[in-house]
């Protein structure tokens, strides 16, 4: 008896040691981080966002540009000169252009489009000096268009942008001499217009059905836009050229929903930290789609330009006129005082090739996965180094690095498996790096616009992303990432390891996790210095006035607030840098005002008494914050996002779901009505109707 | 006490293999889970089992002991017992801060009371058993390869197949060798004359026969993931092979020799490299 009563006894105390470990963990510990704040009392002065509009119109400000690239001595604005009928050139900078060019070396093709369109609009002038246009000519005949030509180089063709710029300049070189021998090939031009037509016309209609791969790149729309200009300038067959403008657009239209106070304030496909990341003696370089998005849709305030921007040169000395419902939409977006919503989706998952007639084997077909950054992915590896063995491409320019190819054999040989099989193994990096389907969703206030992609390839491994972005005013960002070491040149604070972001008008939730991993790439990561943490941008120089109490960090700029919440404790790096250690964490930010929220004051009381619940997962954790403007929001790394038991619509969602347009993803048609206006954009029968 | 016996006493040995494999078991289930989640479970799993496996050898030599046999009690307050309950518990309390303040699953937690309430009723009524030289072969085997169990359980409650079939493979193993041993003559009578060993009690035709009974079920649980497919099932093949091998190999002389007229040391060896690389098998099978 006394035994069994032991037993009892031993049960006991196995149950009341969690009781008694459980309760401590009600226990409050108040913050350990002795809170800080500060004022910037000499920081420019304040503009609403109704003030970044131009007050100029198109063909002012078309006029502005040319003044400015005129004075320029840089390299794009040479056409500016042809375009005003100079005589005089920088023609050390075209002649270096064409070295860089003759030597085939990478982004060759960026100056291949520029010196094409000198030529173009040279034509019956004879501006250009006999010699250099004799040079010129030369390299255009000499130039290797497309991987599939024979000849050595050290260019990238695959990615998005720079598949239509050589496509295009293929179809223009062609078009130019019609009946020379490109000594490349030793084809005419007529046969390389013939070998270009369909793949422009392919670029064109993947762009209309999917929207872009690079999705709302500010750097790489601007060489999009390069290209496109200079086949609705050139192009000869009409259904390129009225397909190239109305792709055109396109892109205006995405910058009149996106722009908020001259900055392109939302997720990025592609982008980089100069054009993010900007401390107050180091302002940011500017993102490449500022100046062509003022001289579009005069989107920004009036400051100097540089002149020397491409897309903004090409735009300048081009036909092209942007329709006014798009510049009206614009404005619109800027001075509107009620909140707007607005949603797209660009692009597909890999994993839905089927369902739009994609194979993975293919030539053409991989031409549609290459230029989303998917060579490498699971189902497309083994035929993309099958297609680098035919044409004997460099790795190194195709996985960014030759050692990749050797990991992947080398994987799969210590894995027993195929290729395609080991990508899989490691797919939150190869899948990861691939620019797949993103719902984009963005909430503009006059105070404030908070702005990311939906739930997008969680826990992987970026290339060049951006994910969310809140914008207060044009300095005043913030964003949050997790620096990865197998990033494009191993970016600080554009890519890294994907979050699970859930944004819904003013709040956003952003988890940060990743998957353990093969023990060879762990190792492989630790090799290359993997981070240890996630961080902020949060340039305190850019708010009047920030304070970070416990976890949280606030800023307001004006009568704009920010709230910014880590899970994980914080530190201050820098002027701008909010860092965490570990990379499981979650941030949270939810942005007022003062009509929103009253003061800045009982902005912060009212967060800071916020009930907040995370729990951590196994992957991801489960959120419950009870948000003092939207109420309670419940999130995990799983399922839905709920806000007061409602579902809040995360994607997947159509091409356009917005005020101006409701366009379903996949189709090629797109109808944006504003203000009795209407503007119809059909790719099917290559008609662009305005009716203003 | 010299180094060695102290070593020998206590199945250092084992516990060393215990912590090998729950770095394994977490290891082999980390596939889902997140890389933090792995790497508090690789920092904490060992913390907490390094004390259940110390446990665990100390109940077993309880057991084989004579000290406060058979209910009589001992005037020593820190009795092996005592001991084993107080690493017990330390692990059960390290185990509660770590679901508590770490938020894991209180599965962990109650999978670890439910051998700790074994481990107590073993040790409070092991002993009135004659044949408790089966419970302690018993206990050996289970705290080497439950590692196994706790490592994948620490990440996920959701475990993959194959790591039921590893602890099972370690299990037999670990159980087979434990019992072909205890057949070389004099290896418990010296040591303890009233605890009669395995081979003394089941005597050594049977003990051989469990043996091999053992070893088929050891050959079955490494094949059988080969088949169901592991993390790494291309380098599991090769070292899953060679213990494969080598315990088949220890099979066939299991039923060649007979132990009653002659002990051979060759299959306890063979079972020993089998174990070995049965370790590098599995860490292969989670690369």
């Amino acid at each position: 008896m006394k035994k069994q009563i032991e037993v009892i006894g031993f049960i006991a105390i196995l149950i009341i040691i969690p009781i008694i470990v459980s309760l401590t963990t009600f226990i409050q510990i108040e913050p350990t981080t002795i809170p800080q704040n500060g004022t910037n009392p000499g920081i420019n002065k304040y503009t609403p966002s109704s003030s970044y509009i131009s007050g100029y119109n198109f063909t002012e400000r078309k006029n502005l540009y040319l003044n400015a690239a005129n004075d320029s001595t840089g390299f794009n604005p040479q056409c500016v000169k042809v375009f005003l009928n100079e005589s005089v050139y920088n023609e050390a900078i075209i002649n270096s252009s064409l070295e860089e060019i003759n030597d085939r070396e990478d982004t060759s093709d960026f100056d291949m489009n520029t010196l094409l369109r000198m030529m173009y609009l040279d034509k019956k002038k004879y501006n250009i000096p006999t010699n250099l246009n004799n040079s010129i000519k030369s390299a255009i005949l000499d130039f290797k268009y497309w991987f599939t030509e024979p000849g050595p180089d050290d260019m990238i063709f695959w990615t998005e942008n720079h598949m239509i710029l050589f496509h295009t300049a293929e179809l223009l070189a062609g078009q130019l001499f019609p009946d020379s021998i490109f000594s490349n090939t030793g084809w005419t031009g007529t046969q390389h217009v013939a070998h270009a037509l369909p793949l422009v016309n392919r670029w064109l209609n993947w762009r209309a059905k999917f929207g872009f791969a690079e999705w709302h790149s500010n750097i790489y729309y601007r060489l999009d836009l390069s290209a496109l200009l200079n086949l609705v300038d050139f192009a000869e067959n009409s259904t390129i050229a009225v397909k190239a403008e109305m792709i055109i657009d396109l892109i205006g239209f995405d910058f009149a929903n996106n722009y908020y106070k001259g900055v392109y304030a939302t997720a990025h496909g592609r982008t980089e930290d100069e054009k993010q990341a900007n401390t107050q003696s180091y302002p940011l370089e500017g993102e490449s789609t500022s100046e062509p998005a003022w001289l579009m849709l005069g989107i920004g305030k009036d400051e100097i330009m540089s002149g020397g921007n491409g897309a903004a040169v090409f735009l300048a000395t081009s036909k092209y006129e942007t329709p006014k419902i798009l510049e009206d939409i614009a404005n619109a977006t800027a001075q509107s005082t009620e909140p707007i919503i607005h949603k797209s989706r660009n692009n597909i998952d890999i994993s839905e090739g089927a369902k739009y007639d994609f194979s993975y084997q293919t030539e053409s077909d991989l031409m549609f996965w290459w230029p989303m950054s998917a060579p490498a992915a699971p189902p497309v590896l083994e035929s993309s180094l099958a297609i680098m063995d035919t044409y004997d491409l460099d790795p190194e320019l195709i996985f960014n690095d030759e050692a990749f190819v050797d990991l992947f054999e080398i994987g799969a040989t210590i894995y027993g498996t195929s290729i395609n099989d080991f990508s899989t193994i490691i797919k939150d990096i190869t899948q990861g790096v691939s620019l797949e389907s993103a719902d984009t969703y963005t909430y503009k206030t006059p105070y404030y616009q908070l702005s990311g992609v939906q739930n997008h390839q969680k826990g992987m491994n970026g290339l060049q992303e951006l994910i969310w972005q809140a914008c207060l005013d044009r300095n005043a960002t913030v964003f949050t990432s997790s620096p990865s070491a197998l990033s494009a040149s191993k970016q600080q604070f554009a890519s890294g390891w994907k979050p699970r972001a859930t944004l819904h008008e003013n709040v956003g939730i952003i988890q940060y996790d990743r998957r353990a991993q093969s023990i060879i790439l762990e190792l492989v990561m630790q090799f290359m210095d993997e981070k240890s943490y996630t961080h902020a941008y949060f340039p305190r120089w850019a708010f009047d006035e920030w304070d970070r109490i416990g976890n949280w960090v606030f800023g307001r700029r004006n009568s704009s607030y920010i709230a910014l919440y880590s899970d994980n404790p914080t530190e201050w790096k820098s002027e701008y840098e909010l860092r965490a250690e570990g990379k499981k964490n979650t941030w949270i930010v939810e942005l007022g005002s003062s009509a929103e929220s009253g003061t800045y004051n009982s902005f912060k009381s009212a967060i800071l008494s916020a009930q907040l619940q995370i729990n951590e997962l196994s992957m991801g954790y489960d959120i419950t914050y009870n948000s003092p403007s939207q109420g309670i929001i419940k999130v995990g790394w799983e399922g839905g996002m709920f806000i007061n038991s409602q579902q809040v619509d995360l994607g997947p969602y159509e091409r356009f779901e917005n005020l101006y347009c409701n366009q379903t993803f996949g189709d090629m048609r797109t109808e944006i009505i504003y203000n009795g206006m209407n503007l119809t954009l059909d790719f099917v029968n290559v008609n662009k109707v305005t009716n203003f | 006490m010299e180094k060695e016996g102290f070593i020998g006493k206590y199945k250092v040995i084992n516990w060393i293999k215990g912590v090998i494999f729950i770095i394994l078991g977490i290891l082999n289930n980390r596939f889902d889970v997140g890389y933090h989640w792995f790497l508090d479970n690789l920092i904490f799993g060992p913390i907490i089992y390094i004390f259940i496996i110390i446990s665990g050898m100390l109940i077993a030599l309880d057991l084989r002991s004579d000290n406060g046999d058979r209910g009589e009690k001992s005037n020593k307050k820190l009795t092996i017992k005592n001991l084993a309950y107080i690493f017990f518990l330390i692990a059960y309390g390290i185990n509660c801060v770590y679901v508590f303040y770490f938020q894991r699953n209180i599965i962990i937690l109650i999978v670890l009371g439910g051998v700790g309430i074994i481990w107590y009723i073993l040790s409070l009524f092991g002993k009135d058993w004659e044949k408790r030289s089966l419970l302690v072969t018993l206990i050996v085997s289970f705290t080497v390869a439950f590692g196994l169990i706790f490592g994948a359980l620490l990440n996920d409650i959701s475990i993959p197949t194959w790591s039921y079939f590893f602890f099972s493979a370690i299990f037999t193993l670990q159980f087979s060798k434990d019992i072909i041993k205890s057949c070389e003559k004099g290896i418990s009578r010296t040591e303890n004359e009233k605890y009669g060993n395995f081979c003394d009690i089941f005597t050594a035709k049977k003990t051989q026969r469990i043996a091999l009974a053992l070893q088929i079920i050891a050959i079955l649980s490494l094949t059988l993931p080969l088949i169901l497919g592991v993390y790494n099932g291309f380098l599991y093949l090769i070292t899953g092979l060679i213990v494969i091998i080598l315990v088949a190999i220890s099979a066939i002389l299991n039923l060649i020799y007979d132990f009653e007229e002659k002990y051979s040391g060759k299959v306890f060896v063979l079972l020993k490299i089998g174990m070995f690389f049965s370790i590098i098998a599995i860490f292969f099978a989670s690369i």
